[in-house]
């Protein structure tokens, strides 16, 4: 049961007017274009990022770049029962699959229409998008043996399943979040196809799916999971309350030859004669780092491990099929979550250090509800921050944060938020908030420097799913409610392994000072109790333990979103 | 108050009685190599400088090699394990083991994986406890790397001790031995990333604002990690320090999803053979005999221990500093 002092903390989210949870739009920033041009910083010789062109834009799967962001979702995991006639489904469904170019039209007229009708969701401008990915065995039943075995990245070969225990996940079979238990990606139960559907309207994404069901030939549906935006002012809020998804990485690349078409905008002045200010160069807008596409896009340039501007080539020879470039790894966790446990420990651990459980769960996360970040808000929530894109991520976490100059934009009345202060300590967001644990930004890490960190950035693609806690009358404590977190890269080791394994699950990584409180797993010869070190003012820590799991994995997979042309070629059709 | 009066070993070893000589060289050793910085730096000689200590700072870093793999087998960390291994040969030895972390790998038979040792003492120990006290040098390699050790096989022709005899290069490991891993080099990045905070004048060289702007070190983790780390908190206004006792320390590991040949969960077959709990300076890893398998036979996430490489993946090794200010 839920705590007196946590029920409320929840009650006091749910009830908040809609600036305070969503943000504080700056204005719609005049509804005019930029001006392209002036001010915006060339790119050096040998530096060019890449066009993606219509055909490419074309073949790339519209939830890697650039993402779905639909508030209903529906995942369905699939196993194939006959090769040739999944075959020829797959190739049938190629045409619905939506690509990056039609998700990036989608994306252009709703903005559009949101800044000249200033509102935060036009009406009438709906989409139903479709993608899809295969897990290895997938593959090699689809594309046969030989096609398989080029993937190189071996835990895409191995699967979730046989890395769970790998990724802290519990070893012992009578937990919850053992794989034995899980509802799908289990050993028994792992899925060869994973299809998603997205759409505005619930009703065309129920249409969609019987749609898809009932065209299935050649393969069975071992699992579906219905998910959904939490409603109305918690819109992009997870189920504990806070703002998912405000930080993503920037992905370099070009829409076309012309100056200013960038696939993700670019905001900063350029430097003055002289200045030798790399960020003008390495933020899309401030706070935003500038990524490699290469580094969610097999075979494209990626970042360099010693450079944090210029690229890397791909790998060579490559480690993956040519007819898989531009396709991406896609990681599916199904992470049940336990809204009155998280709560209940924040109201407890909040009394013991002398602050709010609002304050002391938002250390654990590292943004207050709203997103605005502990480090340009210390002391209170600021929905105005939240609500400000341009400011909402501009800090570091070691140094001071320097203004940013950024090209005129209409409307915008600029960053007058408290700056962030360098906070090396951790003494205002600690070394073990999420957001420091998971997106280290400019600190050191214990692979050297943070050159190194933008190697180790996903794409987040993650969504609720399961009754809300929060605002209902009669919320039930133990209903199964959580994030279907999705997330899309290069590598599933270097990336995602990488961030769960050792940023969320070791206590003294990428800083020392306690395990990631919010979704680090630990299992350590069966003792899964975790710590984090609460900072005080003068400099002391106070260890506090957390013995209860709030994340539980109950399923998942690893799976591979190939390039839309591999559905007609290689994974799909007629038989070679 | 100062915070140090005289310099102890690292984690208080006691190879030999106290009151031996031995303790006075290595005080000298280690005096002769922490006060040296620039007029201005925010690096304090803990010996001469009255300060308030803020708080202990574990500068902690991977003990894998970042160079082999981040940088060169990036796309390969099966080959990147198995160069690592490389024990070299005369003027290169653990060529590939830079990162103040070293390891021996003891193999059957068969090749497959019996024992990992690992280390983070540094040769000059042993030096000058070979000018002190050589029985006891001989004793130690005896109960950590092999009853056979002989004292002739740890000798130069002149007498003088082997820092890269035979039975800490290609037979067994009792210290570094790779050249650049030695303590007053990781004490001297640290002073370099409190000098780096000096403002010269000279406008060509001006200190980095933040990390983003700090020129890039070298490929390695910890060379980066303990300069632009140090220069971090000297730019937040913080003077800086060794922390005694002054030494470089295996900080952490974990065996998180590493399982039996029957798919459980591994024991804890971890032994910290020289040094204590919070101050681990050699670490070794071997399944007990009772158990009936080997290291090798170990997977880790799934996938089979071939090289001790993989296990130095899991592990951290750190130089622990003091955050202070300058009492006033």
């Amino acid at each position: 049961m839920i705590e007196p002092a946590a029920q409320e903390v929840l009650e006091h989210i749910a009830a908040a007017e809609p600036e305070l949870l969503t943000g504080v739009d700056v204005g719609n920033l005049g509804g005019e274009p930029i001006e392209p041009g002036d001010g915006q910083p060339e790119e050096a010789d040998g530096r060019i990022e890449p066009v993606y062109d219509e055909a490419a834009r074309c073949d790339i799967q519209g939830n890697i770049v650039p993402g779905f962001n639909k508030d209903h979702q529906h995942f369905l995991f699939l196993r194939i029962c006959d090769r040739e006639q999944a075959r020829r489904w797959v190739a049938e469904i190629s045409p619905s699959i939506t690509s990056m170019d039609e998700a990036l039209d989608f994306v252009r007229e709703y903005r559009a229409r949101r800044l000249a009708e200033g509102v935060r969701a036009p009406a009438g401008l709906t989409a139903t998008w479709v993608n899809i990915a295969f897990s290895h065995p997938g593959i090699r039943t689809l594309a046969g043996a030989d096609e398989a075995k080029r993937f190189g990245e071996e835990s895409f070969r191995q699967g979730l399943a046989a890395r769970s225990t790998y990724l802290g996940d519990p070893t012992s079979a009578e937990h919850l979040g053992h794989r034995d238990n899980w509802v799908v990606g289990g050993p028994d139960n792992e899925a060869d196809v994973l299809v998603l559907v997205a759409a505005d309207d619930e009703h065309d994404l129920t249409a969609r799916v019987e749609e898809i069901r009932d065209g299935l030939d050649g393969l069975d549906v071992v699992y579906e999971q219905c998910a959904a935006a939490l409603p109305g002012a918690l819109v992009g809020h997870e189920h504990f309350g806070f703002k998912d998804g405000v930080s993503q990485p920037g992905v370099r690349g070009r829409l076309s030859e012309a100056p200013d078409d960038f696939l993700t905008p670019r905001y900063p002045a350029a430097p003055t004669a002289g200045d030798a200010d790399q960020r003008p160069t390495l933020y899309g807008k401030p706070g935003q780092q500038l990524v490699w596409p290469g580094q969610f896009l097999l075979g494209e340039p990626r970042q360099d491990t010693e450079n944090l501007i210029d690229p890397a080539a791909p790998p060579e020879p490559p480690t993956y099929p040519e007819w898989a470039r531009r396709g991406s790894y896609l990681v599916c966790r199904r992470l049940r979550q336990d809204v009155p446990g998280f709560w209940n420990f924040a109201a407890a651990a909040a009394t013991r250090t002398g602050t709010t459980p609002e304050h002391f769960a938002s250390m654990m996360v590292g943004r207050w509800p709203s997103g605005a970040p502990l480090m340009r808000a210390a002391t209170a929530d600021d929905p105005a921050l939240a609500g400000d894109e341009f400011a909402n991520n501009n800090f570091l976490f070691d140094d001071d944060t320097r203004p940013l100059p950024l090209r005129p934009i209409p409307g915008y009345p600029g960053d007058n938020f408290p700056r962030a202060e360098g906070d090396i300590l951790g003494t205002v967001c600690p070394h073990y908030a999420h957001i420091r644990k998971t997106h280290p930004r400019d600190i050191t890490t214990e692979l050297g420097k943070a050159h190194d960190s933008m190697l180790r950035m996903i794409m987040r693609r993650g969504i609720a799913y399961g009754e809300p806690y929060l605002g209902a009358a009669y919320p039930d404590p133990d209903a199964d409610r959580g994030l279907m977190f999705l997330c899309y890269g290069a590598t599933i080791e270097d990336q995602f392994e990488f961030l769960t394994r050792r940023w969320s699950n070791l206590p003294n990584q990428p800083n020392d000072g306690g395990h990631d409180p919010v979704i680090g797993q630990r299992d350590s010869h069966g003792n899964r109790e975790r710590h984090i070190d609460v900072p005080g003012a003068d400099g002391s820590t106070v260890r506090i333990t957390i013995e209860r799991d709030w994340v539980v994995p109950t399923g998942g997979g690893y799976f591979f979103a190939p390039p839309i042309s591999a559905l007609t070629t290689t994974l799909g059709g007629h038989s070679p | 108050m100062a915070l140090v009066i005289r310099y102890d070993t690292p984690a208080g070893l006691r190879d030999v009685p106290e009151g031996s000589s031995f303790y006075d060289a290595w005080h000298e050793f280690v005096n002769g190599t922490v006060p040296n910085s620039f007029p201005g730096s925010p690096w304090i000689d803990p010996v001469l400088v009255d300060v308030e200590v803020v708080t202990v700072r574990t500068l902690s870093w991977i003990g894998f090699p970042r160079a082999t793999l981040t940088v060169e087998r990036r796309d390969d960390r099966a080959q990147g394990f198995a160069e690592a291994e490389e024990v070299g040969a005369t003027g290169a030895w653990r060529p590939r083991q830079f990162e103040y972390f070293e390891w021996y790998t003891t193999r059957d038979a068969t090749g497959k994986v019996t024992k990992v040792a690992f280390s983070t003492e540094t040769p000059q120990y042993f030096e000058l406890l070979a000018d002190v006290d050589r029985e006891r040098v001989v004793e130690l390699y005896r109960e950590h790397v092999d009853p056979a050790v002989q004292w002739d096989e740890l000798v130069n022709a002149d007498g003088t001790y082997d820092r890269r005899n035979r039975w800490t290069t290609i037979d067994g490991i009792m210290h570094y031995v790779n050249n650049i891993n030695e303590l007053n080099q990781s004490i001297g990045l640290a002073q370099a990333g409190a000098n780096a905070t000096v403002n010269s004048g000279d406008p060509g060289f001006a200190p980095a604002r933040d990390n983003f702007e700090f020129p890039v070190v070298n490929r390695h983790a910890a060379d980066d990690y303990i300069i632009r780390e140090v220069a971090a908190l000297g730019r937040s206004g913080f003077d800086i320090t060794v922390h005694e006792p002054v030494g470089l320390y295996l900080d952490g590991w974990d065996d998180t999803g590493w399982t039996k040949p029957d798919g459980s969960p591994v024991g804890d077959y971890w032994r910290i053979t020289r040094g204590r709990p919070g101050a681990v300076l050699r670490l070794e890893y071997e399944v007990p005999y009772e158990e009936g398998f080997v290291v090798g036979d170990i997977l880790i996430g799934g996938r089979p221990v071939l090289h001790g490489g993989q296990l130095a993946e899991h592990m951290t090794s750190s130089l622990p500093v003091v955050v202070a200010r300058r009492s006033s």
